[in-house]
């Protein structure tokens, strides 16, 4: 009776099983169709990669940093032919790794400009700092994330589980929309940070937004929550790192801080800044590593400001000039010692 | 007391308490069965039953009482 | 990882597929190892802390079984009670301590004085093991010889997130069902989940920005508005924590084990005590099985003064174990009155009403009407940010104490971050839901449904996922995960 049983049980498991494969049979046929669907929808990552590596070939200068960088660096007005390669949040994890992968693609390059604001080397990926992006930089340019128990996670291939599956179909209903009326196949880069320029940087507009004190205070709040001092030991020497692998190249290094708003720069901790100072005083020279810090320049009044520590697309023209001056005219060390 | 005397005594505490005059119990009967007896008016039968037997109920006791039978046996054995 | 989120959904998905294809009898450890690696995955700190609290209790129940002195034993519990209480305790008030002072701490500089996480689940598994230790001491189940099965009990990854407390006896009644877990409970389950997907996606989430823009600022809005406001929290609770529960349970069916329901139509119960009986009812039946019971035994002397309080203390129990809050505290004191004057003035009510048969008619409806309300009113203590929020918002329900700018009736959809139409169709979806929860219930209906044919019910499934899938976000939080 009990093996009678057995089988029968058997056999209800197996029905079973087959009647569950089939169910699932469509739903994982159209997860992959939309998963290949995915990875042709451009997002601010893959067109900058796409834009960076068919530019490689003739870059000589190389523009690295988070979103102030990526808002405020407008790489048609530096000299020679100029790449915005920053995105928003990025750490310096990543761009230690994005050097050690790129250098060997761009073989004229002879300069860098390196972004160091006040949350730098206090950061790291943690859950305040957008943790989901470190996946960007897995699907875009194979950099994993940094610790091991992230690297455990769907995401690292999935784009439908990084953006959502609504995000994705949104995109086809309107690329289908678009096919219908004019016969032409264009996919919308509607994301936030959409790149409008060849050179890999955002215009983030000519308009200004809240400047208060409010304002800072919640901007730095956010970078605060992310920013701890256990991080700072790691964090240089990712940085030294990446100093040493762009000597080797013999390729020059400018550090670049870029204005904020008094606001914000009224709450900044001092100690913080002054310690950031000290890390990058240290490894300036007056041969290929020199420092530039905007921080407390005057010339930059609100009109310049899209927020309390980005600069708009008038305020990111004008800081490239100024930028540019000063690296034609080589001065050795504007390190401001302000706040 | 015998077994049959404890349930007689026991039947018109739990009338009284349960507000059923015409209420009916039997050694299987339990809670669920009878209307009115929840958490809530547990205890106001076992304190009743204290009273009128003149004996005391730990927390363990109460919590062991499954159905009408066992309380019965659990008084018998109290009253020993 | 998230429950639930895409890598929980793949985590399970190979569970079950190891599960299934292991040998029967290593099939309670394997579930064991899932439940591990669940919940490693949140910490290894407070993986090692629920093992140290399974160790001890094992231990502390099998000697306490061992000794045959009365007096031994209840020391034994009581301390294992106590240890489990102050460690509940302790994590629940830092939380109070650090919210209390989190203005101090964060100005203070980068670095964090202490920065304590409530282990995941442990309102959960601290009741789970409270639960067994008392049933052993009251001699009701034997101590459990096995530690992968008492491990297995105060770990299983689908209970632990936010419940439904499961007793140690129905647990370990089911452990030769996870051996031979039955097809029909497979299928079961996988409705379960699918329905508590959909309560929670179409449901309660639909439903969150409304109730989160009123209670931020109760004193921008109008009386109708703060009104919606607290009807669609009351249908966004039930349905967010019914529907986490549902998918609880069905995964747990997936693994062959049962567990307890937490509600059955609680918004329909005729009086509060009812309520009480039907709303988060493994919570509930378990504070009174080891709450009130032994309360309301050792007051018994006093009477109905001793009932009164023990119901109070209970229900202030309920509402404290959510959080150490003023706002959980009200709520718990609302309830114990409510509940106190309901028990007590019961057999008055029944009697008024039975000599008017009439008002007895209305009383069938105005009686549900009247709980409900009173719920709604009590859980708005639940939602608020803080006391102080919850007493503007009533006060700005109540016409007369609003300030004069805002128009009483005013009812700006724009504001309150909702669609119109989302509005409108979220009592019909609460009901068609309630419909649903009772008609699963019932033989008859379920029978149809079955009886439908299968590309009619595979139809229903495939729309189901699809909508999850558009409106899903990438991971969920669900209201009672962080209790």
């Amino acid at each position: 009776m009990l093996s009678s049983d057995r089988t029968q049980k058997n056999d209800t498991w197996r029905s079973l099983g087959l009647r569950l494969a089939l169910f699932c049979l469509p739903i994982v046929i159209g997860w992959a169709a939309l998963e290949w669907w995915a990875a042709r929808v451009p997002d601010m990552y893959s067109v900058k990669r796409q834009r960076f590596q068919s530019q490689a070939g003739d870059l000589d200068t190389l523009v690295i940093g988070s979103s102030s960088a990526f808002l405020g660096i407008v790489p048609e007005l530096l000299p020679g032919s100029a790449f915005n390669l920053a995105t928003p949040f990025e750490t310096l994890y990543e761009e230690d790794n994005l050097m050690t992968r790129l250098l060997p693609l761009a073989p004229k390059l002879k300069r860098v400009i390196f972004q160091i604001q006040y949350p730098t080397f206090f950061s790291t990926r943690n859950p305040h700092w957008e943790d989901w992006r470190q996946y960007c930089f897995e699907q875009e340019w194979s950099i994993p994330p940094e610790q091991v128990k992230d690297r455990i996670d769907c995401r690292m291939w999935s784009r439908l589980a990084l953006r959502t599956p609504r995000f994705y179909i949104e995109r086809l209903v309107g690329a289908i929309r678009k096919w219908t009326r004019s016969r032409k196949f264009v996919l919308d880069q509607t994301e936030i940070a959409s790149i409008d320029d060849r050179g890999g940087w955002h215009s983030p507009k000519d308009a200004s937004e809240d400047l208060s004190v409010a304002s800072a205070t919640n901007r730095l709040a956010h970078h605060h929550r992310g920013m701890k001092a256990d991080y700072k030991m790691d964090n240089i020497a990712r940085f030294d790192h990446l100093l040493s692998t762009l000597r080797e190249r013999k390729i020059e290094i400018i550090f670049v801080t870029l204005p904020v708003w008094q606001t914000y720069r009224d709450g900044m901790k001092p100690e913080c800044w002054q310690e950031t100072q000290q890390i990058v005083s240290q490894r300036t020279n007056d041969v290929d590593v020199c420092y530039y810090s905007f921080l407390t320049v005057p010339q930059f009044e609100a009109q310049n400001f899209w927020d309390v520590d980005h600069l708009n697309t008038r305020g990111a023209v004008r800081f490239t000039q100024m930028l540019s001056a000063a690296m034609n005219r080589k001065k050795p060390d504007s390190v401001a010692t302000g706040q | 007391m015998t077994h049959t005397e404890i349930h007689q005594k026991l039947t018109s505490i739990a009338r009284d308490v349960f507000d059923d005059p015409a209420l009916q119990i039997s050694d299987s009967t339990t809670a669920n069965d009878v209307p009115g007896w929840d958490s809530l008016t547990h205890v106001n039968l076992i304190v009743a039953v204290e009273k009128a037997f003149g004996v005391s109920f730990t927390t363990k006791d109460a919590k062991t009482l499954v159905n009408v039978g066992s309380l019965v046996e659990l008084i018998a054995k109290r009253l020993k | 990882m998230s429950f639930l989120s895409f890598n929980f959904a793949i985590f399970l998905a190979f569970g079950l597929l190891i599960f299934h294809l292991a040998r029967p009898q290593w099939r309670p450890c394997l579930l064991l190892v899932l439940s591990c690696v669940f919940y490693l995955s949140w910490g290894l700190t407070h993986t090692l802390l629920l093992a140290a609290v399974t160790v001890g209790v094992y231990a502390t129940a099998l000697w306490m079984e061992s000794r045959p002195a009365e007096q031994s034993k209840r020391a034994l519990m009581a301390l294992g009670v106590m240890t489990l209480l102050i460690l509940l305790f302790a994590f629940k008030s830092a939380t109070w301590f650090l919210n209390e002072f989190s203005t101090h701490t964060r100005r203070s500089g980068l670095d964090e004085a202490i920065f304590v996480i409530v282990p995941l689940g442990l309102s959960y598994y601290v009741f789970r093991m409270l639960g067994y230790l008392l049933d052993v001491y009251w001699e009701q189940i034997p101590a459990q010889r096995s530690f992968v099965s008492l491990a297995l009990y105060g770990s299983f990854f689908p209970q632990i997130v936010s419940g439904p407390i499961q007793r140690a006896e129905d647990f370990f009644g089911q452990l030769d069902k996870i051996k031979n877990p039955a097809p029909g409970d497979f299928v079961v389950g996988l409705r379960r989940i699918l329905f508590g997907l959909l309560k929670k996606v179409m449901i309660a989430d639909r439903l969150a920005p409304l109730v989160a823009s009123v209670h931020a600022n109760p004193l921008g809005f109008s009386s109708l508005e703060l009104l919606a406001g607290a009807y669609c929290y009351s249908f966004q609770l039930y349905a967010d924590f019914s529907g986490i529960t549902d998918i609880a349970i069905g995964i747990g069916l997936l693994f062959g084990i049962k567990g307890p329901e937490n509600f059955n139509l609680p918004y329909f119960s005729p009086n509060i005590q009812v309520f009480w009986r039907r709303w988060h009812m493994s919570l509930t039946s378990w504070l009174t099985d080891y709450l009130f019971m032994p309360l309301r035994m050792s007051l018994r002397q006093l009477g109905t003064t001793g009932l009164g309080l023990a119901i109070f203390i209970n229900m202030v129990a309920v509402g404290l174990w959510h959080g150490l809050t003023w706002t959980y505290l009200a709520f718990g004191i609302l309830n114990g009155v409510f509940m106190t004057v309901s028990v007590l003035t019961l057999k008055e009510r029944n009697t008024f009403f039975q000599s008017r048969p009439n008002l007895a008619r209305i009383r069938v409806f105005a009686g549900p009407l009247l709980t409900f309300h009173l719920v709604v009113f009590a859980q708005i203590f639940f939602r608020a940010e803080s006391l102080a929020s919850a007493l503007s918002y009533i006060k700005g329900i109540v016409p007369g104490f609003h300030p004069a700018i805002i128009p009483m009736r005013r009812f700006d959809v724009s504001l309150l971050d909702i669609t119109k139409y989302t509005l409108m169709l979220s009592p019909v979806g609460l009901l068609a839901m309630e419909a649903i929860n009772w008609a699963v219930g019932q033989r008859l209906w379920t029978d149809r449904f079955l009886s439908a044919p299968r590309p009619f019910r595979w139809g229903l499934y495939y729309a189901a996922i699809t909508g999850l899938l558009f409106l899903f976000k990438g991971k969920m939080t669900f209201i009672y995960a962080q209790f």
